[in-house]
């Protein structure tokens, strides 16, 4: 009567009864994932953990654990070899023809080497599984891993959206008749955790969580039994690889370690494989001792509570026996032949902390050599860094003595020594640079090249080059390049605004640059060099480059695709572009670049004016010719100047010095390859100009003391005329004509001006009236009285002049 | 007579016929309505197709010449290994839920034209898929126990005659071969897992799939015939002179290929039906009349494969 009852009752309320702890008729496929030793089986070299490996030894556990709870099993694998590596199709055909109640897929996971959560995956969105029982399933495994392995977190998530796709995702549920989930339980290329999954005890552990997973799924009473774990560590080292502090996991876990369990006089010893890790398990709730043990350390105990269902963690850190000589683990450089760097510093490791002065005291290094110490990782790495890079070439000897002693005063047990033989090389060498120490007549807007004799390491760079004006004041500077040109190393830089002319300035590079072996400069060099006079636009604007157009260009022995000429904005004189022309010689010799001015200027035979342009050279050395059309002789080529220089430079050429012939056409400029110049190069031209040259008065040199306007010239004019001006000091200067009525007809100038002298052209026609970095305006003016106002500060000059049509 | 029977099939490989086959075209199903859908199969007359949803809920019907999709159900499980009669106007097939974790199982006949459903049997464990065996005869087993029953409607309990077809199971992951009543449990490779067990049309060989190691042919006792070598749910055509397959690769999560090959029972002909590298065609099944494959492809659609069989003489 009692069964009819019994029978009943769990016919008509089948959901909600606790089963007794009893898998009897239940089937599980258990998949352990991936299968055999090949390159799609996870391998971490750094600790020669196999995924498949570990993945089967949970599983084995997990099917030894079920079965032992008269579970049926099906395993889809219980060897690692390269046929276990299973197909999707036959993993899922395995479960299905099987008729399982559950399939689990066994993993660990992977990414970046420094996550360590456990993940949960199931078929499915998040919330919307498609089969409802392997979420519920999820949570329990997720939370029992988590809390085993004791991860940084833990997910449940459906494969649709956790990769995001909408859809089925994982093939191991494709096709799946019953529900299934996979278990990522850590990461194994997390260094401290592939240590752990190398150790069997671990994956047992792991297995135990899965089987709790199943319990509360298929709804059977808690295991009666518990388990001790835990992870003993040395609390005084560290480890050397990405570990999470939080968990602990950079203290190093200890080896060998035998720690027995009374009652019941149980022993467990750890393994080799750095995770210290220990597991008790099916232990009658109940208090525990442990002690623990492990050679050159303290012996140590804890007393523990295991509780029904549970697993109590029992940690140990362990004290070092103190009594015993500290070890040298490692020095630094090693004993190599000619292989160590002269700036090297000298690295000794022990096993132990160390008492520093007894250490500093015992180490000595021959030839002699002065240097400051210092210790790393928690006093048991004494650095030795020299003062300067050490001799080149020199066999060099350490001894730490055995006076170096532990915290606790116990020296080492011997003398310690080792050799090292440094590189042929000891200082980083300014093989050249320009401007040249005491070099003069350089542009204000020169691009400063420094040549070492190996490529500079950037980051020795900061704070060490630094260019000073005549009162020691720091400028700015811009265009920074640091690069490598063969086995040299280059540093090009410009100051951020064009230097002042007539002035002089000094480059200062500090003893701490250095190259990549991070061999230093070690000496201070100082560079000083001194601007040239002012130079002022002189004539009538014959095309200022703000387009390339009017420009065509030919060359030879040229690598085409490297010879460009456009209109460019990071370089100008006024406007806001110039030509650039970047070329590239393709021989040794012979190459020749031309640019062809096609509206062919044909000069006003007037012999006392000057042709003049302003190119920002490149310091290539090679040359500058201009060619013109004289008379009825065409192509006169006329030599320039040699590219000796870098920054803007006005070069001019007296018509007269060309011919004295009345008719002159300006046809072309050429750059001329130069054998014993660069074979490549950058070139910027503006201001294409003629006009009356500019007396040889060095008006830099003047004292320009106070503002002064000066009277135009020529006055009366027709078209144009040049006004002069100078500021003794920086200021905001506007320069303005204005006719007879007081009606304000021209801005010449409205900018913030350095001290100097400028000069000004105003036109009475449609030209361009522009000083340095001024606006344009375009009027037509006609014959009469102007006057030109020169305002800057309290400063206020006015001055008459007369146009003439 | 039966001896003579017994050596001509015993020396049957040298009787294939010499044929060449390959693809004559693909065909999709058109207009099959919403959604994704899997594991196609052949009506007796090769007139319909059914088919299933992915994780095999539900099983649906397709009429090839008048293009209509019906929904014969949406059960939990019931796409999976369900059967036709001989007339193709029942369905047999299991239905599952789950209590407290446990999978239970009921088998039921769908009469496809009338749509009245009949339960064999009700809320059993362990319950297997049903096995149409001819004569009107249906078998299941139930943790491994067989059950036979008989009747278009009203179903009663029979026995398996010599005069009804041969079948298998999967038992405790081996082959159980059922012939004229009498169970034989087969591992022909040893301790593994064997899938996707059949019996071949003239009741003489075994076609199945050893986990790892790979698809095989033996005869009715277990003795190896023929290795196919990697070849995924194979399938014997309606002569029994071939082999239809898939060789499915994938990367440990998912599926990365997929193609259709046919091969001689005997291995040593093999054609390569589809060469698609962004189709996954998967789970081929024989049309009756042999000349067209229903596949799935990877992401839910249902394609016919025509063949093109070429005579080419006889060894």
């Amino acid at each position: 009567m009692k069964k009819i009852y019994f029978l009943a009752a769990c016919i008509l309320f089948p959901i909600g009864i606790i089963f007794p702890q009893d898998f009897t008729g239940i089937k599980i496929c258990i998949n352990p994932g991936h299968g055999g030793h090949d390159s799609n089986d996870r391998y971490i070299a750094e600790t020669g953990f196999w995924e498949s490996d570990g993945n089967l030894a949970k599983g084995l556990y997990l099917k030894k654990i079920l079965e032992g709870f008269n579970a049926e099993i099906v395993m889809t694998r219980e060897t690692n070899t390269t046929a276990d590596d299973l197909p999707l199709s036959q993993i899922v055909a395995i479960a299905n023809s099987n008729n399982v109640d559950y399939f689990h897929a066994i993993h660990s996971n992977a990414y970046n080497a420094q996550s360590n959560y456990t993940l949960l995956l199931f078929q499915g969105r998040d919330n919307a599984p498609t089969y409802p029982g392997a979420l519920t399933m999820g949570n329990y495994i997720a939370n029992e891993i988590y809390t085993a392995h004791r991860t940084t977190a833990k997910y449940n998530r459906g494969d649709f959206d956790f990769y995001g796709t909408g859809q089925p995702y994982l093939g191991v549920f494709k096709g799946l008749n019953m529900p299934g989930t996979l278990s990522e339980g850590s990461f194994h290329d997390y260094i401290p955790e592939s240590y752990r999954l190398l150790n069997s005890a671990y994956t047992k552990h792991e297995a135990w969580a899965i089987t709790k997973g199943f319990i509360s799924y298929f709804n059977l009473l808690p295991i009666t039994t518990g388990m001790i774990a835990g992870i003993v560590r040395d609390p005084e080292q560290t480890v050397t690889y990405y570990a999470i502090a939080s968990k602990g996991d950079n203290i190093k876990p200890l080896n060998k370690v035998k720690v027995t369990l009374t009652p019941g006089n149980k022993v467990y010893t750890g393994d080799s494989n750095n995770n210290g890790f220990f597991l008790f398990d099916s232990l009658q709730p109940g208090q525990y001792k442990l002690v623990y043990e492990c050679e050159n350390y303290f012996k140590d105990s804890s007393t523990v509570n295991v509780t029904a269902n549970n697993t109590a963690f029992a940690d140990k850190y362990l004290q070092y026996d103190t009594t015993i000589a500290p070890l040298i683990l490692s020095h630094y450089p090693q004993n190599t032949t000619d292989s160590t760097a002269a700036s090297t510093v000298i690295k000794v490791s022990f096993n132990r902390t160390m008492n520093r002065e007894s250490v500093e005291n015992s180490f000595s290094i021959t030839p002699a050599a002065q240097g400051k110490f210092s210790w790393e990782d928690n006093d048991k790495t004494v650095v030795f860094t020299p003062a300067i890079p050490l001799e080149k070439s020199s066999n060099y000897t350490v001894v730490i003595s055995k006076s170096a002693k532990s915290k606790w005063l116990v020296p080492i047990s011997a003398d310690y020594t080792f050799n090292f033989i440094t590189k042929n090389r000891n200082r980083l060498k300014l093989l050249s640079s320009y401007p040249s120490n005491n070099q003069d007549e350089l542009s204000g807007s020169l691009q400063i090249r420094l040549t070492f004799d190996a490529p500079v390491y950037n980051g020795s760079l900061s704070g060490q080059i630094n260019l000073y004006d005549k009162s020691n004041m720091r400028l700015s500077v811009k265009n920074v390049k640091i690069f490598a040109a063969g086995n040299n190393g280059c540093i090009y830089f410009e100051p951020l605004n064009s230097l002042p002319p007539s002035e002089n300035y000094k480059i200062v590079l500090g003893g701490g640059i250095a190259d990549y072996d991070d061999i230093p400069l070690v000496d201070q060099i100082e560079i000083n060099f001194k601007t040239s006079g002012l130079q002022n636009n002189f004539g009538t604007i014959v095309n200022d480059f703000e387009s390339a157009s009017e420009w065509n260009m030919t060359s030879s022995g040229t690598n085409a695709a490297a010879t460009v000429f456009t209109a460019a904005t990071e370089q100008k004189v006024n406007g806001s572009k110039s030509g650039k022309l970047a070329y590239q010689f393709s021989g040794a010799s012979g190459g020749e670049i031309k640019l062809a001015n096609q509206k062919e200027i044909n000069f006003v035979p007037e012999n006392d004016l000057n042709i003049g342009l302003w190119v920002f050279g490149d310091l290539s050395f090679n040359k500058i010719y201009c060619s013109f059309g004289i008379d009825s002789s065409l192509n006169q080529s006329i030599y320039i100047d040699s590219l000796n220089w870098t920054g803007w430079k006005l070069l001019q050429v007296k018509m007269q010095s060309i011919s004295s012939a009345a008719n002159k056409i300006f046809y072309s400029m050429s750059v001329l390859q130069n054998t014993n110049g660069a074979s490549s190069g950058t070139l910027y031209f503006d201001d294409f100009q003629f006009g009356k040259p500019v007396t040889a008065v060095d008006e830099g040199t003047r004292q320009v003391n106070n503002y002064s306007l000066f009277q135009n010239y020529p006055n009366p004019f027709n078209p144009s005329t040049t006004i002069k001006f100078q500021v003794p000091e920086r200021a905001f200067v506007t320069l303005k004509v204005y006719d007879i009525l007081g009606r304000e007809v021209s801005t010449l100038v409205n900018e913030e001006k350095e001290r100097g002298i400028y000069s000004v052209e105003f036109s009475s026609g449609a030209l361009n009236q522009r000083a340095s970095g001024g606006a344009s305006n375009q009027y037509g003016f006609s014959s009469g009285v102007y006057f030109y106002t020169l305002k800057a500060g309290s400063f206020i000059s006015t001055k008459k002049f007369i146009l003439l049509k | 007579m039966k001896l003579f029977l017994l050596l001509f099939f015993s020396l049957a490989p040298s009787f294939l016929p010499a044929q060449s086959i390959s693809l004559k075209e693909i065909i999709p199903l058109s207009n099959p309505g919403d959604g994704e859908y899997y594991y196609p199969k052949f009506s007796n007359d090769g007139t319909k197709i059914f088919f299933t949803k992915d994780n095999y809920k539900g099983i649906y019907s397709y009429d090839l010449e008048k293009k209509l999709l019906k929904m014969l159900n949406d059960e939990s499980g019931a796409g999976y290994e369900f059967d036709v009669n001989s007339s193709g106007n029942l369905v047999y097939y299991r239905s599952d839920r789950y209590i407290n974790g446990r999978k239970y199982s009921t088998l039921k006949s769908l009469n496809t034209a009338s749509g009245v459903i009949q339960k064999i049997v009700t809320d059993k464990r362990d319950l297997s898929t049903p096995r149409y065996i001819g004569n009107n005869k249906i078998v299941y087993s139930v943790k491994d126990k067989i059950t036979v029953v008989a009747g278009n409607n009203a179903l009663k309990k029979s026995v398996i005659t010599s005069a009804d077809k041969p079948f298998v199971l999967i038992e405790k992951s081996g082959i159980a071969l059922y012939t004229a009543g009498k169970k034989k449990l087969l591992s022909p490779m040893g301790r593994g897992n064997y899938i996707w067990p059949s019996v071949s049309p003239d009741n003489t060989k075994l076609l199945f799939t050893c986990a790892g190691k790979g698809t095989f042919v033996s005869d009715l006792n277990g003795n190896i015939i023929s290795k196919i070598g990697y070849a995924n749910y194979p399938q014997w055509s309606p002569d029994g002179n071939w082999i239809s397959y898939m060789v499915d690769k994938d990367n440990g999560y998912s599926v990365i290929s997929s193609d259709v090959y046919i091969s001689s029972w005997d291995c040593k002909k093999t054609f390569k039906i589809t060469d698609t590298p962004d189709i996954y065609e998967m789970y081929p099944e024989w049309s009756p009349e042999g000349n067209r494959i229903a596949v799935n492809t990877y992401d839910g659609k249902i394609l016919i494969l025509v063949l093109n069989i070429e005579e080419q003489g006889t060894k």
